[in-house]
């Protein structure tokens, strides 16, 4: 029962096949809330449908002349600007401000030195500055600590 | 609405050919106007609403590619605009359910359940509905809003729904059934309200 309840949209918009629709329709027959919801959503439509837009005293000729004064504002072209993409223009806008104002972090990829780096001061302070190779390249720290990471 | 709309008149336009522009105007003005009142029904502010449409549609027509058709991109324009309305509204223009008196909630409600209006053709208090149609569209999340008017006051088919929306069918019509939901349990919220109140009143 609940199934065939679940059904309703798809009846609304003829999405049905000729069976599933005449087995609804059996069930509507009988399911008072399913046939509440099409009686509410018959009413409500019909009521805003019949309700004809009045009639608009702009003549097409006095809207265009309208456009055309109004488009070359600064405030118009702006916004034209904006809004095609609001949300990606609004980031962006953000991101020069924050980068401007110097809020952002600057962001450093650490090398195999940092890490190794970071890593010692995390397990032992003392212990770094004895041993570690300093100023040497990547290459040269990995084949250090292939070695055990001895001292020099 | 046709859609007829010349890449000779789209290219005049944009070259600031006004009466190509007014021509433009004229043959979209009515759908424009149509999906406008039907989804912000606020009478006062059509003809601004409608300047300010065509006003984007002239700002955004260098935008326009030509491969597309005319008459769904304007649409999509106002029913952004539309959007971008029901955003801002601060104010409600219609009654809710929660101002109506009793009496008045009572007798509207159960004119809106009897199964025998709903083959009818007249209505009995069309104010009456229609009053409390847009309370309840009022209260629709924007986007849904603009899908299920697209759809079900004017009629158009999921495909122009979705082109007009600039969403894929599958979106535009899970916007639709969302708004449908969520107008009958608003409905019935207020239905078993009234019923647990009449109950209650035997029950004494």
């Amino acid at each position: 029962m609940k199934k065939l309840c679940d059904w309703f949209n798809r009846y609304r918009d003829g999405m049905l096949t000729p069976d599933q629709q005449k087995q609804f329709e059996s069930h509507i027959a009988v399911c008072e809330e399913c046939q509440i919801r099409a009686s509410f959503l018959n009413h409500l439509v019909r009521s805003v449908k019949e309700q004809e837009p009045p009639a608009l005293t702009a003549r097409p000729v006095m809207v265009a002349a309208r456009a055309y004064e109004s488009c070359n504002s600064w405030d118009v072209q702006f916004l034209s600007w904006l809004r095609p993409a609001p949300a990606w223009s609004t980031l962006a806008a953000l991101v020069l401000l924050l980068s401007l104002f110097g809020i952002l972090p600057s962001v450093s990829l650490p090398g195999v030195s940092g890490e190794y780096e970071e890593l010692m001061m995390e397990s032992d302070p003392g212990r770094l500055s004895g041993n570690a190779p300093q100023g040497e390249t990547d290459d040269a720290i990995m084949t250090w600590l292939e070695q055990g990471g001895s001292a020099k | 609405m046709s859609d007829s709309a010349g890449p000779v008149l789209i290219e005049a336009a944009i070259k600031g050919d006004e009466p190509a522009f007014a021509e433009l105007v004229r043959r979209y003005q009515a759908a424009v106007w149509g999906a406008v009142y039907r989804t912000l029904g606020n009478s006062s502010e059509g003809e601004d609403a409608v300047q300010e449409i065509f006003l984007r549609v002239l700002v955004s027509l260098p935008r326009f590619d030509r491969q597309l058709p005319f008459g769904p991109w304007i649409l999509r324009i106002a029913s952004n605009y539309c959007i971008d309305q029901l955003r801002r509204r601060k104010t409600r223009k219609y009654r809710l359910w929660s101002d109506l008196t009793e009496a008045e909630a009572e007798r509207i409600a159960n004119k809106m359940v009897h199964k025998p209006d709903v083959g009818s053709t007249t209505v009995e208090d069309p104010a009456a509905y229609l009053e409390v149609a847009r309370s309840l569209l009022d209260q629709l999340k924007p986007k849904r809003r603009m899908a299920f008017v697209l759809r079900e006051i004017e009629g158009r088919s999921y495909a122009a729904v979705a082109k007009i929306l600039g969403v894929p069918e599958v979106t535009a019509r899970v916007r639709v059934w969302r708004a449908r939901a969520d107008l009958h349990q608003e409905f019935c919220r207020y239905l078993a309200k009234q019923r647990g109140g009449t109950r209650n009143e035997k029950a004494l």
